[in-house]
């Protein structure tokens, strides 16, 4: 721990201001508050299925100091959520039995965040659920600022479904969003506790990972594009399938799903298969293979097949196609119609 | 008898550990999250007070284990609260039992050693007490006695490697933020240090460095 680091000092001193306006503040500084807002309120933020469901909770200040947490906790869970399922503003009191439950619309982020900000001054303590976590308002200020929106129409704005032309954009949209992200990542990966006990490093993914990674891609993809996403689509002579398939305008693209990296055995105390750049270069040679049948058997238009690699390998390394010197002659003619997208990183930074 | 003192010291830390956690909505705790609540506790003390004696240094000799900071002492006063009901075992969870006592109010040095846990307390539940695992991992102090293998106990007093990291933080914010430092109590360095080691963890920066 390096406190002498100019970047701490540099920092400490870009955000003086909030840091000292921060500090004076009672409420923030409440030792509940704190408390209320990252261990309860965040984590059911966390639990919610559809996180894209804005509300907001708002609760006076003099309510902080009589907060309990075993009825918050159990209210959070019944009272709130039944709640949430007719209205999305809602002002509860010190064990979050709502007090007056309200709709509000608004048609914009900044209406939204000027009505919030000016309820908190009126004595409240605001929490916004928003969807990439909590924010809250005391005293007129925000207090984070994790979303970027604050109304159902931005956000709706910004997930419009594009089309297939945007693909490689949703993808990076997929690694930079979606994969850094604690609970979507540590999906992927077996727990701590198996992590501590079998010592295989904190980059072990679960038993066979290839289908979870494949709906897991297949649902991103179904959320951002606005084709039909399959999965599994049979081949008429190999009868091998296709892990994701899609079609636009009458031309078909397909994704073959490979992955880099270590899983469990399915008995969990061992290390089931480890793959390395070889299996990469499988994924190349498959591809082109299904381009193949799908073009000479099928008689599809195919625009596109790609590879698309997950790398869960504890060292990220560039991955080494030698050239594709392990595809056939008769399948390079079929490179024309073959892409492989950026890896997709995969990192347990931080298991849970 | 003195040893039966020291128990009974401990048995009132260890009360006033649960009830605080049920004030934050822990309703039960781990037996090793007991043991690593007063490690903490006992080990940030002398930032707060740096001229008070560290109250907790008379009774506990925290010494590493494969679990983390381990004390024979806290595993007596565990048996002997669950024996007289004060905590009741349900799986691996402990809770508060049936049994209460007002007279743990009159134990020497109690309420300065409540008030303590409730600062450290509140300030770990706003990460969870599953994280409490992720900071002493992470202790300076505990991470020198781990990597040296040292069998001796764990320093607590003033001066400890986990003190001197919490002074050198100080010492930062007052070097960036000059004479508006003085704002600033050891409290809030307290929860700056947590929040900085956290964040830190959830980045993945800290897995090495001390």
């Amino acid at each position: 721990m390096n406190f002498n680091d100019p970047d701490i000092v540099n920092k400490i001193i870009e955000n003086a201001g909030h840091i000292l306006r921060q500090a004076k503040s009672t409420v923030i500084n409440h030792p509940k508050f704190k408390i209320l807002s990252s261990n309860y309120l965040e984590k059911y933020w966390m639990n919610r299925v559809n996180k894209k469901n804005l509300f907001t909770i708002y609760i006076k200040e003099s309510c902080l100091d009589k907060l309990d947490f075993k009825k918050i906790k159990s209210n959070l869970d019944t009272v709130i959520q039944n709640t949430l399922h007719t209205s999305n503003f809602l002002e509860v009191n010190e064990n979050f039995e709502v007090l007056l439950s309200e709709n509000h619309f608004f048609k914009d982020t900044q209406e939204a965040k000027g009505y919030l900000k000016s309820k908190s001054e009126e004595g409240y303590c605001v929490f916004f659920f928003g969807p990439v976590g909590v924010d809250a308002f005391v005293k007129g200020e925000s207090v984070t600022d994790l979303n970027f929106f604050y109304s159902n129409e931005d956000v709706e704005r910004f997930y419009e479904k594009g089309d297939i032309s945007s693909i490689k954009d949703v993808l990076r949209s997929y690694q930079n969003h979606c994969l850094r992200k604690q609970f979507e990542y540590s999906r992927f990966f077996v727990d701590k506790g198996t992590i501590d006990k079998l010592g295989f490093g904190n980059n072990t993914l679960v038993n066979k990972p290839e289908k979870f990674m494949r709906d897991h891609l297949r649902n991103f993809l179904a959320e951002r594009i606005r084709h039909t996403f399959r999965i599994e689509m049979e081949l008429e002579a190999t009868k091998r399938e296709l892990d994701i398939y899609t079609e636009a305008e009458g031309e078909s693209y397909f994704f073959e799903i490979k992955w880099l990296g270590k899983s469990i055995n399915q008995e969990r105390d061992k290390i089931s298969v480890n793959y390395a750049d070889a299996r990469a270069r499988e994924g190349v040679k498959q591809t082109l293979e299904y381009i193949e049948e799908l073009v000479e058997v099928m008689g599809a238009n195919v625009r596109a097949g790609y590879l698309v690699i997950f790398d869960a390998r504890e060292e990220k390394k560039e991955i080494d196609f030698q050239g594709f010197s392990n595809v056939d002659d008769n399948l390079k003619e079929y490179m024309e119609l073959f892409d492989i997208m950026p890896p997709l990183n995969l990192s347990n930074v931080h298991p849970s | 008898m003195k040893k039966r003192e020291k128990i009974l010291r401990i048995n009132g830390d260890i009360l006033s550990v649960f009830r605080i956690c049920n004030e934050v909505g822990w309703e039960s705790l781990k037996e090793i999250s007991v043991y690593r609540i007063i490690y903490i506790s006992s080990v940030l003390y002398s930032f707060k007070y740096p001229s008070k004696e560290n109250p907790f240094s008379e009774d506990y000799d925290f010494v590493t284990s494969l679990r983390g900071p381990f004390t024979e002492d806290i595993k007596i006063s565990l048996t002997n609260l669950l024996v007289n009901e004060y905590l009741v075992e349900n799986g691996k969870q402990l809770s508060l039992g049936k049994e209460t006592s007002n007279k743990i109010d009159d134990l020497p040095k109690y309420k300065e050693k409540y008030n303590w846990f409730e600062v450290v307390i509140y300030i770990l539940a706003i990460y969870g007490e599953e994280k409490i695992y992720d900071f002493v991992v992470r202790d300076p102090e505990y991470q020198e006695n781990l990597q040296t293998n040292s069998i001796k106990e764990i320093n607590i007093e003033k001066g400890n490697k986990t003190y001197s990291n919490l002074v050198k933080l100080k010492e930062t914010f007052e070097r960036a933020l000059g004479e508006s430092a003085n704002e600033l109590d050891d409290k809030k360095y307290l929860e700056y240090y947590f929040d900085y080691i956290f964040s830190k963890i959830l980045r993945g920066e800290l897995d090495h460095e001390l």
